[in-house]
């Protein structure tokens, strides 16, 4: 055979094609780049210089698809994929949800506490506190101040509206929750105290301020809790961080098993154990994850502190065993053995078959 | 068994053939119907050989170039002759249906 049949073609559009091929896997590539673009120019028109447009985009949606693609007959890399997929989406979503609070309004800090405690009281009671709460596994940090006033003249919830709306704060109603207040007589006997109750909300600059005074004819107090109100960026920022999510898992776990199936077989044991591991470590986290994005959807809009996604990672009650910090702890560790996976299936594959080389 | 997989074993199971070959003969066996692209070709060929079904003869290469000349294994033979079976009875079912339909006198 000589050199003659060989395709030869324009460097401009040889480049074009290996620049196109770039979409698929780079592991595709090592194995079969050369010969595409050898059948590439032997199909092309004789002085075609650029790729015609259909085979561009044909090239582009091949290759993509190859990056999404399986090895057939293997049902336990499509378990793997799956496992990934919803995995990913479980970290994308919250990934979503944390750029989503990147753009809510802080929590007041301890002097706009103050401030907001001297507009809303109008004196500092009896004593009256700031404190900062690093929120919990549903979501994240929130603020409030306590005061305790005297008596039903201790506090003034009309001035306090008067002075919110002066200072440009939109109010909600004005509500009297139910509640009873007690106390014991010299016998011991319960006696019911008269109580008045007030609450109220109210919102500026993305922060919210749920009010709530208690009063008796001795004592009172008046709760301010602070918290951001979210935004509209929250909920579609989770779904197209879980949907981008979903995405890379299964590129990512179409890439490692074709990679771990070109290494050794020793290899591809230690990927299949440390893919094993690392679902299992990430499937508690993820679980929780989902968990929030329905609270997310749930409760959007209310008037409580904003549902998020990422705050499961936060140390509290999630589950009803395992310490406060499992979730953190086993995300931490998924992400270690997620290293791990990928440095080993890292390795390349030697030289598949022996090639002839044509003489001229 | 879908068409270009099909066509793309038929195509091999007389002789060896590289990708361009293949392309060729499938063009010729499906009378210009069928026109393989590179991308389906090449993923074709990477599921059909992860199946067993064909497998690498060998490779030629010059001056950067790389033909890959892929042949029929024997469980690609089996394949293609239990498809080729299904597909003739199909079209006996369907000559059959024909010449019973009402107004027709038969081929």
């Amino acid at each position: 055979m000589t050199t003659s049949d060989w395709p030869q073609a324009d460097p401009t559009l040889e480049r074009a094609y290996k620049r196109l091929l770039r979409a698929y896997p780079s592991g595709y590539r090592r194995r079969h780049e050369r010969e595409i673009v050898t059948t590439l120019l032997e199909m092309a028109e004789p002085g075609q210089q650029r790729p015609a447009r259909a085979d561009v985009w044909h090239l582009l949606a091949s290759g993509v698809r190859q990056r999404f693609r399986l090895p057939a007959g293997r049902p336990l890399a499509w378990v793997f994929a799956v496992l990934a997929l919803l995995i990913g989406g479980a970290l994308g979503a919250a990934a979503g949800s944390w750029a989503a609070t990147r753009t809510f309004a802080g929590v007041p800090d301890a002097a706009a506490g103050q401030a907001l405690q001297r507009q809303i009281v109008g004196s500092p009671g009896i004593e009256n506190h700031y404190h900062a709460d690093s929120g919990s596994p549903w979501w994240d940090e929130t603020a409030w101040h306590d005061t305790q006033v005297q008596g039903f003249g201790g506090w003034d919830p009309e001035q306090a509206r008067q002075n919110l709306a002066a200072d440009g704060w939109q109010l909600g109603e004005i509500t009297h929750p139910p509640g009873k207040s007690a106390t014991m007589d010299e016998n011991g006997n319960t006696v019911e105290l008269r109580t008045e109750s007030n609450a109220f909300l109210a919102e500026r600059d993305g922060v919210t301020l749920d009010i709530q005074g208690w009063t008796t004819e001795m004592y009172g107090s008046v709760t301010i809790s602070m918290y951001p109100s979210g935004n509209a960026a929250l909920l579609p920022l989770v779904v197209l961080g879980m949907l981008a999510g979903m995405a890379a898992g299964w590129l990512a776990a179409a890439a490692l098993i074709q990679r771990a199936r070109q290494g050794a077989p020793g290899r591809a044991r230690l990927a299949v154990a440390l893919g094993t591991l690392t679902v299992l470590a990430l499937a508690l986290p993820a679980v929780a994850f989902y968990g929030n994005v329905m609270r997310a959807f749930r409760y959007a809009g209310n008037d409580d502190p904003v549902f998020t996604v990422h705050s499961a990672l936060r140390p509290g009650p999630y589950w009803p065993f395992g310490p406060e910090w499992l979730n953190l702890a086993l995300a931490g560790a998924g992400l270690v053995l997620l290293v791990a996976l990928v440095l080993t299936a890292r390795v390349r594959p030697a030289p598949a078959a022996e090639t002839q080389t044509v003489t001229s | 068994m879908q068409e270009p997989t099909f066509l793309i074993l038929t195509a091999l199971a007389a002789q060896p053939l590289h990708g361009y070959g293949i392309v060729q003969s499938v063009l010729d066996l499906s009378s210009g119907e069928v026109k393989l692209r590179p991308g389906t070709l090449y993923g074709a060929l990477d599921r059909l050989a992860e199946q067993g079904l064909i497998e690498v003869e060998r490779e030629e290469a010059v001056e950067g170039r790389l033909r890959r000349y892929y042949r029929l294994s024997d469980s690609g033979a089996a394949a293609l002759a239990v498809e080729a079976d299904r597909l003739r009875k199909r079209a006996a079912a369907a000559e059959t249906q024909l010449r019973l339909r009402p107004g027709l006198t038969g081929a």
